[in-house]
């Protein structure tokens, strides 16, 4: 008739109760990895939704509509990239300095004015 | 380098003068080169008198999307980003108010009195507004809703200035000057002296016309007025900024803005709302910061932000 080791027992239970323990603690560990992995990417998303205002604010954007397939990020040229960088600003971007009194009617003026 | 470094072309464009101005000759033809792409691109992408322009195709798309050029994506959004930035002041679906008053043709024809107006009296009602267009700027999509019927009138000249310019600069490398019937962008080094920009009622008004001369070394200027695009629909005057609230052209207490800004684009967007705006304009300008120069009928000028003031007897 076997004997029942309640020690041994104990032991088995509380190795168990450890390795249900490490698994826990690695699964919690993993899921809040992905959940900050999730936010940045929903944080650079909200980002590059900002740095195109145009399309970006609810009355405009159509999320809805998007074909995935049929976008083409690659096909823009050099120079309407640039200008898209130049249109980040969120509000009416000011000059560097404010316009200067000329000192005289040098070469090379132009006229600003409606057209 | 002086100013008399500085190398100067112009050519006709849109009813308008285009004018480049160079700190080195040598990069006097890939700048005529480079903007003459541009302004062919603007133009195949949001003429409104063009059959085969893609806004007027998207006008006549009667609210069905349509996949869009990349030129198209991008002053759709300039001129989106506009319409946000002023609050729905200068929104692109004047369209049809403009075709209403008879602005539905190249301006030389319609000055010339060849305008046939659809609408000769009553009012035209708010415009459908900037919301009616549904960009979808990844699938480079498009469409109007509500009938809404664009005009990019109030932006794409200065983005074709912008654009130019900023092209120019980088691949010639040196400083540029580009101005499309009065709409600046400059860019690449300046000149030690800056580049002179007079301002006037008129961008072909003589060098000693009424106006002010200031100098800047980035960014651009616009000038917005009512008193060149205009001519008369039954005999009633109207002029071409157009008051999204009502759809009437703009009833102001300024006949001309000057605004200076981060680029082009920008100073006519503020410069084309503050026209909108009228006696609210000044304290809108001045919370942003943005030097502008407002011209009332009467010819008192009034300036914001740092904007210089004027010369004596230099007039307005």
């Amino acid at each position: 008739m076997p004997v029942y080791d309640s020690r041994r027992a104990a032991g088995q239970r509380d190795a168990g109760l450890r390795r249900v323990g490490r698994i826990t603690w690695r699964a919690a560990a993993a899921g809040l990895a992905a959940a900050a992995v999730a936010a940045l990417a929903f944080a650079q998303h909200a980002t590059a939704g900002a740095s195109t205002p145009g399309t970006s604010t609810p009355g405009t954007s159509t999320p809805a509509t998007s074909t995935p397939g049929t976008s083409t990020p690659g096909t823009s040229t050099p120079g309407t990239s640039t200008h898209r960088s130049r249109h980040k600003h969120a509000s009416i971007v000011i000059p560097a300095r404010p316009p200067q009194p000329a000192a005289g009617s040098g070469s090379g003026q132009v006229t600003s004015g409606g057209s | 380098m002086t100013a008399n470094a500085i190398t100067e072309d112009s050519f006709e464009v849109w009813g308008t003068t285009a004018v480049l101005l160079v700190t080195s000759p040598l990069a006097a033809v890939p700048a005529r080169r480079l903007a003459e792409h541009v302004l062919a691109d603007v133009d195949l992408a949001c003429s409104r008198f063009r059959p085969d322009s893609e806004l007027t195709r998207l006008n006549e798309a009667g609210g069905e999307p349509m996949m869009i050029s990349a030129t198209f994506a991008d002053l759709l959004s300039a001129a989106l980003r506009a319409a946000r930035l002023t609050g729905g002041d200068v929104d692109p679906t004047c369209g049809q108010a403009l075709a209403g008053l008879g602005y539905d043709r190249d301006f030389a024809e319609l000055r010339a009195g060849g305008a046939t107006p659809l609408r000769l009296a009553g009012p035209a009602g708010a415009v459908p507004g900037w919301r009616r267009v549904r960009l979808d700027n990844g699938a480079r999509r498009v469409r109007l809703e509500h009938g809404a019927q664009l005009d990019l009138g109030a932006t794409a000249k200065a983005w074709a200035a912008d654009t130019c310019a900023e092209q120019i600069a980088r691949r010639t490398g040196c400083g540029v000057l580009v101005s499309l019937g009065g709409d600046v962008a400059v860019a690449g080094t300046p000149p030690p002296e800056g580049w002179q920009i007079r301002v006037a009622d008129d961008h072909a008004a003589p060098p000693d016309a009424p106006g002010q001369t200031v100098t800047i070394t980035s960014g651009g200027l616009a000038t917005s007025s009512t008193t060149v695009r205009a001519w008369t629909v039954a005999g009633r005057p109207v002029h071409h900024i157009i008051d999204p609230a009502t759809g009437e052209p703009a009833s102001s207490c300024w006949r001309t803005v000057s605004v200076a800004a981060g680029t082009c684009t920008d100073a006519n967007t503020a410069s084309t709302a503050a026209i909108i705006r009228s006696a609210a304009a000044p304290a809108w300008l001045r919370d942003m910061g943005l030097p502008a120069r407002l011209v009332r009928h009467d010819g008192t000028v009034e300036t914001t932000a740092g904007w210089p003031g004027d010369e004596p007897g230099g007039g307005a």
